[in-house]
């Protein structure tokens, strides 16, 4: 089975997006340094750098020089990436649940069982 | 544009066998270049050879494109894997060595290093245990502003807590305008950090390139590869 | 490189501080065992004013074993203190220093003069204040000549050779344990090198006394030439000259020279 090895400064920006997504980090918001992301994630700065600057070319971070990094205050682009992740994440549950063999009727049956609010 | 380093077919016999054959590097300045390897591989011989404790026996080593001696000893940081500072030490005697005859030492820093791993300047270094030497060694090493770390095993032997203050303290050393060789067998805790690496065995390169790219080509983590290299 | 000398100076203290204390106490007690047989002769009008040698042949053979024993304790000192740099752990932070093999070497150096002076200069001292004490008539015009002889020319040219032959006993030692690092595995070499000294010793003494024949005036006794002297011999008799004080100077600095190169270039960490 080939695992799809994603470089560091992908899985960075991937969880800087549902950092967004969960409202951990709201429009607007000042992002943390990139030595303490660094710190946080234990990966080399540069490695950062890198992720911040894929952030910034999906226009979801801005840099202002000398100041720092803020999340966009775009609102739109949030609900896109909501969307986004909302779809993958449903995609790779649903493909789980078909190889477990769930049909639609009891997969809603289940869900309805668990209260979800 | 120099190099920072430049190893070109360098070769180094020890009682009999060849520790490093025929061996070529090269790295880029501001790069993290992890070097990994099982015991006996020709790491520790490598690192010396740069750090100029060794001579190469053929082949040339170059240190942004001279010769190690006095010059490049200036610019290299050197930690080794062994308690390197004299026994009847205190921490004090060593701030003070390093600040009289390394002009890039940073006492500010290294005691700022000292202050946030606990350690006090009074303490001798007979005194302290293993995980608090290697944080004291590295203070002193990362206190320099060199051009070139070279950090031997800097985790290996220390306890957990002390494993995640010298990470970060390397993390934070890292810096666009000086680069840095580190050795360790804890791939796991260390691969994050490299942006180069090197496989090495028995005196020879087995495979080397970029830490991302390695890890997407073959579709596991640095470490993963390791044991698929070695076993 | 000053530096280093302060660092080395003040590495060495502790041991160079306890010798001279243990020389000082020694020649006190020398001087002391002496005193009341110097007094008793010198105020008796009856004895003559020479001292019997047999009374104190004991106390002047155990200052000369200590004297002996001071010098050996001081180059063991200082050859262990290298060994230690050499192969101790500690080496790895010795050879990460920006410093050339010439360097280190000076400042070892000098400050092994330096201390040598200092013991020295203790013994000189603590022995002038105490016959200045207690038996100053007796010693007082002896400390005149003394004095006079050290502040005049000769005196001068001396101490210069004093310094010259600590700096080769010096260089002898550093060069036997270097060679020895260099050659030999880590774990015998770091032993061995008392064995490479004598090896060495031997060898530079037949050098030297082959080279110095050739400045020698030569030795004249009842008319008659004495051409073979032994080394032993060759040293006791005052027939040496300057140049062969530039000569031993010359070997000094050949085995610096060499001593800084190994010190650079061969020495393998």
């Amino acid at each position: 089975m080939d695992k799809d090895y994603k470089p560091v400064y992908l899985q960075i920006v991937e969880e800087m997006k549902r950092q967004m997504v969960t409202g951990k980090l709201s429009l607007g918001d000042k992002l943390p340094s990139i030595r303490d992301v660094a710190l946080e994630f234990k990966v080399n700065p540069n490695t950062v750098q890198r992720s911040f600057r894929e952030l910034e070319t999906q226009e979801l971070i801005e840099t202002k020089r000398g100041i720092g990094s803020y999340v966009t205050q775009d609102q739109n682009l949030f609900t896109k990436m909501r969307e986004e992740l909302l779809q993958r994440k449903l995609r790779s549950f649903l493909e789980d649940m078909k190889e477990l063999r769930v049909d639609k009727k009891e997969l809603l049956q289940r869900i309805e069982e668990e209260h979800y609010e | 544009m120099n190099k920072i380093i430049d190893l070109q077919g360098v070769s180094k016999r020890y009682r009999g066998k060849y520790a490093l054959k025929d061996f070529s590097l090269e790295l880029d300045p501001g790069r993290v270049l992890g070097l990994l390897g099982p015991n006996g591989s020709g790491k520790t011989t490598l690192l010396k050879l740069l750090a100029g404790y060794l001579q190469p026996d053929q082949g040339k080593v170059l240190i942004q494109g001279k010769k190690p001696g006095v010059e490049t000893k200036k610019i290299i940081s050197y930690l080794p894997d062994v308690s390197f500072l004299p026994k009847n030490f205190s921490i004090k005697d060593a701030l003070d060595l390093y600040q009289d005859f390394f002009q890039d030492f940073d006492l500010v820093k290294a005691r700022r290093m000292l202050e946030f791993m606990e350690l006090s300047e009074k303490s001798y270094s007979s005194d302290l245990s293993k995980g608090m030497l290697e944080k004291l060694h590295l203070a002193l090493i990362l206190s320099r502003e060199a051009e070139l770390y070279i950090l031997d095993e800097p985790i290996a032997g220390v306890d957990p807590l002390a494993r995640e203050q010298i990470l970060a303290a390397i993390i934070e050393n890292v810096k666009e305008d000086s680069s840095m060789v580190i050795t360790s067998h804890l791939v796991r805790d260390m691969e994050q950090i490299f942006e180069d690496v090197v496989y090495m065995d028995q005196g020879s390169i087995l495979l080397q390139g970029n830490a991302d790219e390695l890890r997407e080509s073959r579709g596991m983590s640095l470490d993963e590869l390791y044991r698929e290299i070695y076993s | 490189m000053f530096k280093l000398l302060k660092y080395e100076m003040k590495s060495t203290s502790k041991f160079m501080l306890s010798l001279a204390v243990a020389v000082l106490f020694a020649s006190v007690m020398f001087n002391w065992t002496i005193k009341n047989s110097i007094l008793q002769v010198y105020n008796s009008p009856e004895s003559s004013p020479i001292i019997s040698t047999n009374l104190h042949f004991l106390p002047i053979g155990f200052a000369v074993i200590i004297a002996f024993g001071a010098s050996i304790s001081f180059f063991f000192y200082l050859a262990g203190r290298l060994n230690r740099e050499l192969y101790d752990d500690e080496r790895y932070l010795t050879f990460s220093l920006p410093l050339t093999g010439y360097q280190i070497l000076g400042a070892k150096s000098i400050s092994a003069v330096l201390w040598g002076a200092f013991q020295l200069l203790s013994v000189a001292l603590s022995t002038f204040v105490f016959h200045r004490i207690f038996m100053w008539d007796f010693f007082a015009s002896g400390w005149k000549e003394f004095m006079g002889f050290w502040m005049g020319s000769e005196g001068i040219y001396s101490l210069a050779y004093l310094t010259v032959t600590i700096l080769l006993s010096l260089m002898l030692v550093y060069f036997s344990i270097l060679l020895s690092k260099v050659l030999f595995r880590p774990e015998r070499g770091r032993w061995i090198w008392f064995l490479v000294l004598m090896v060495v010793l031997f060898i530079n003494n037949q050098f030297l006394v082959t080279l110095s024949k050739l400045f020698v005036k030569p030795l004249v006794v009842d008319g008659m030439i004495w051409e073979g002297i032994g080394p032993h011999l060759f040293y006791a008799m005052n027939q040496r000259t300057f140049l062969h004080h530039l000569l031993v100077l010359s070997f000094a600095l050949i085995y610096f020279v060499v001593n800084g190169y190994l010190l650079d270039k061969k020495v393998e960490l």
